[in-house]
């Protein structure tokens, strides 16, 4: 994994917003979503990104890593593709599965945190390793329903991934948050039982709440809650990158300029 | 039968050149005819009109949205709406505004400068320069179309007279002066008709009567080309400079070149804004739609703009999109 | 806050949970028994979610309820994004239309693209399409080379088109 504090902070990186990306001031690295690019045909802004020498990360969202069949060696080529093609330091996916029997679920879906089920998802893992020539790190999701038979936490069964598999871990505080409001699991207590010491980068975005449940859309500006807990979580370790979220309903320039200075200011409080 | 050609060589040259001739004089009748008052003060959005006529006008309006972060040019000259840009006095730009919003929020810059530049707001701006005179109205120009049409007649006459003259040239083996001297002439009548008609024809779309363009004169001595104020003011930092000269003055090369580009991501998503669904024109969905098109990655679902995360169905704005929220979570 | 004491389940329903009928630990790999009950339990919630399936014992359902219909407005604001002529004809009636069409139908195999064209076809049977589809949503029997040909032919138009356009007067 790179080194502590190398990555910067950085922005997902859209087509929409391409411009924008290449030109916002001290933007460290990007994330690309690895299902929206051909590696034979790059588009322009990532070249131009890679050429001034900003690190790319691919950031998978349809492998299923979390799912009962082991992941489509095509998607991995993919993501491998992606990385070679992009010189990436690491590559990115969810713990969550995304389709079963047959059926796209459109979504990233909670695993059930059993034993049974940490023995698919860490053959899982290690099978997608083996595809990889570059690390992966793998991010927690948000939840608006937890398995029923759920047998430990979260950080719990994160913990005992990176333990059988060393995969590295990619937190997003907006996902811990959104489970914070929705399912009452404490994210700082959640912070305290994850294996920090794997810790890939971070991810934050902003969302909306309605009806008391809190919808992690990734199109508005990060509430202070989401920045306190990447307060937190800088209070326990340097993560070696923290990364903007935004899809969707993209603001002005100015506004992402301004979220990325209150995340250095959210670090800086730390 | 050689001279007989070669006298009608003559005259289909001459009537052509006295057609481009007449057509000339119409045109400087009608714009000097007009009255007008060149000493209106005329905003960016009149002077663009007068000097790089409806596209002109867009194009400053983008110019501007730009730079007060109202709209953001992407890549591929894909233009989207930014979330959050209030409404604009200038028509021209809330018209910009509007069909962004019309389009799903983006939209490819060729497109939207064709939509603007048809529709009301360019109208009202129009109809405002024909009142002050400054343009030509499309009644006044009758006779010039009259007259244009006559000129291609005899284009076409002369074009029709040089093939004929070339393929009798190369069936037979006469070596007669004339007949020979027939076809250069033939092919300079051809030629000089069809440059002439040309570019009449793109004179009379939009004439700026001579009032008209002394107005756009002096704005253009009022505001030089390449002498950028360092005001924070927007009008003289973008507005007129962009209106009278151009793009290039938006002091900005790579939104420039990327305003410029004919569009390839309106190509590859073959939305075609034309048949009115601007739609995929998303940068985003139409490269994943290309791609998951193979089948093999990607559902294409997880395209536009990358879904990882919550899908933006919470408070999108628009009507359709949004409605009821229930974002989902996760990535 | 709605009530979350469902979501934690009462023990009883974990017990007879397929995910927990086959027992590996961490160390001795995905056993198939592991796999296949895995398979079947995700199975059982994603039909619950997005095919109007039965909610699996012991899941919160009214949770279930809020995540299918959070999906669905996932797929509208795609569809919505993808096709706005469809959002203009319907006006305020999309989204209830798109929910409609979407509860209990799984996302098509192809996508956003193909789930936009399903929809516009559904509004076509019940009638609520003028008569002239758009080309883009008719179904194609040859759509690898008619897509091809469109492109080809949308983009030498749009190619044209920035030509002719890109041409201001008298500059």
């Amino acid at each position: 994994m790179s080194g502590s504090g190398s990555l910067g902070v950085g922005i997902g990186w859209r087509p929409e917003i391409d411009l924008t990306v290449e030109r916002l001031p001290g933007v460290g690295f990007v994330e690309v979503i690895a299902e929206n690019v051909r590696p034979d045909r790059l588009p322009e802004s990532l070249r131009v990104l890679r050429a001034r020498g900003t690190p790319v990360i691919p950031h998978g969202v349809g492998l299923g890593i979390g799912g009962a069949e082991p992941p489509d060696p095509a998607r991995l080529a993919h993501l491998a593709a992606c990385a070679e093609a992009l010189e990436s330091p690491l590559v990115s996916e969810h713990l969550a599965f995304v389709r079963a029997g047959g059926m796209e679920a459109g979504h990233l879906l909670p695993v059930p945190r059993t034993r049974a089920a940490l023995s698919v998802v860490v053959d899982n893992v290690r099978r997608a390793q083996e595809a990889l020539a570059v690390p992966l790190a793998l991010e927690n999701v948000a939840a608006l329903f937890g398995w029923p038979e759920d047998e430990m936490t979260e950080a719990e069964f994160l913990g005992e991934l990176v333990e059988a598999t060393g995969v590295g871990l990619l937190i997003d505080v907006a996902n811990l948050y959104t489970n914070q409001v929705n399912l009452g699991l404490d994210a700082v207590a959640a912070l305290d039982g994850l294996p920090l010491s794997a810790l890939a980068y971070v991810h934050v975005a902003g969302g909306h709440s309605h009806h008391g449940l809190w919808h992690d859309t990734h199109t508005t500006r990060v509430p202070d809650d989401v920045l306190d807990i990447l307060s937190e979580l800088r209070a326990r370790v340097e993560p070696p990158g923290v990364l903007l979220e935004w899809d969707g309903d993209y603001p002005s320039d100015a506004v992402f300029e301004t979220e990325l200075d209150h995340i250095r200011g959210a670090m800086a409080r730390a | 039968m050689g001279v007989v050609l070669f006298v009608v060589a003559v005259t289909v040259l001459v009537a052509v050149w006295m057609a481009a001739v007449a057509v000339r004089a119409e045109h400087r009748r009608v714009i000097s005819a007009a009255r007008g008052n060149a000493d209106a003060s005329l905003g960016p959005y009149e002077l663009a009109y007068l000097s790089g006529g409806p596209l002109r006008a867009v194009n400053t309006a983008i110019g501007v949205l730009a730079r007060v972060g109202a709209v953001r040019v992407s890549r591929g000259g894909q233009i989207g709406l930014v979330t959050g840009a209030l409404s604009r006095s200038e028509a021209i730009e809330q018209a910009v505004l509007d069909t962004l919003r019309g389009r799903g929020g983006s939209c490819p810059a060729t497109e939207l400068r064709r939509t603007v530049a048809e529709g009301v707001a360019m109208d009202g701006l129009r109809y405002r320069l024909l009142g002050m005179g400054l343009l030509v109205p499309e009644s006044a120009l009758g006779e010039a179309h009259r007259l244009l049409r006559r000129l291609l007649t005899l284009t076409v006459v002369a074009v029709v007279f040089e093939v004929f003259t070339v393929l009798f040239l190369a069936v037979s083996d006469t070596a007669d002066f004339f007949f020979v001297a027939s076809a250069p002439l033939g092919t300079l009548a051809s030629l000089v008709g069809l440059f002439a008609y040309l570019k009449m024809r793109r004179t009379l779309r939009g004439i700026v009567t001579e009032a008209g363009s002394r107005a756009l004169a002096s704005a253009r001595r009022v505001h030089v080309r390449g002498v950028r104020s360092a005001t924070p003011d927007l009008a003289l930092a973008v507005a007129f400079p962009v209106a009278l000269y151009g793009l290039g003055e938006l002091g900005d090369p790579v939104l420039e070149e990327e305003l410029n580009r004919a569009n390839s991501h309106a190509a590859t998503s073959g939305s075609g804004c034309a048949s009115g669904s601007c739609g995929g024109g998303s940068a985003g969905s139409s490269d994943s739609s290309s791609y998951g098109g193979g089948g093999d990655f990607g559902s294409g679902g997880w395209g536009g703009g990358g879904d990882s995360g919550g899908g933006s169905s919470c408070g999108s704005g628009s009507s359709c999109g949004g409605g009821g929220c229930g974002g989902g979570c996760g990535g | 806050m709605p009530d979350r004491s469902a979501a934690h389940g009462p023990a009883h329903s974990a017990a007879h949970s397929p995910a927990r009928s086959a027992e590996h630990g961490p160390g001795d790999g995905a056993g198939s028994g592991a796999r296949e009950a895995l398979a079947r339990a995700q199975a059982g919630l994603v039909a619950a979610l997005v095919a109007g399936g039965e909610p699996p014992e012991g899941f919160d359902v009214g949770r279930l309820r809020i995540q299918e219909a959070a999906l669905i407005s996932k797929r509208r604001g795609t569809v919505a994004r993808l096709r706005p002529d469809l959002c203009a004809l319907l006006g305020d009636a999309f989204a209830a239309e798109f929910d409609g069409y979407a509860r209990g139908r799984p996302k098509p195999q192809g996508g956003s693209r193909v789930d936009a064209q399903d929809f516009a076809r559904w509004l076509g049977e019940k009638g609520l399409l003028p008569q002239e589809p758009d080309p883009e949503a008719r179904v194609d029997p040859a759509p690898g080379l008619r897509s091809r040909l469109g492109r080809w032919v949308s983009r030498s138009r749009s190619r044209a088109r920035g030509r002719d356009r890109a041409r201001e007067w008298g500059s």
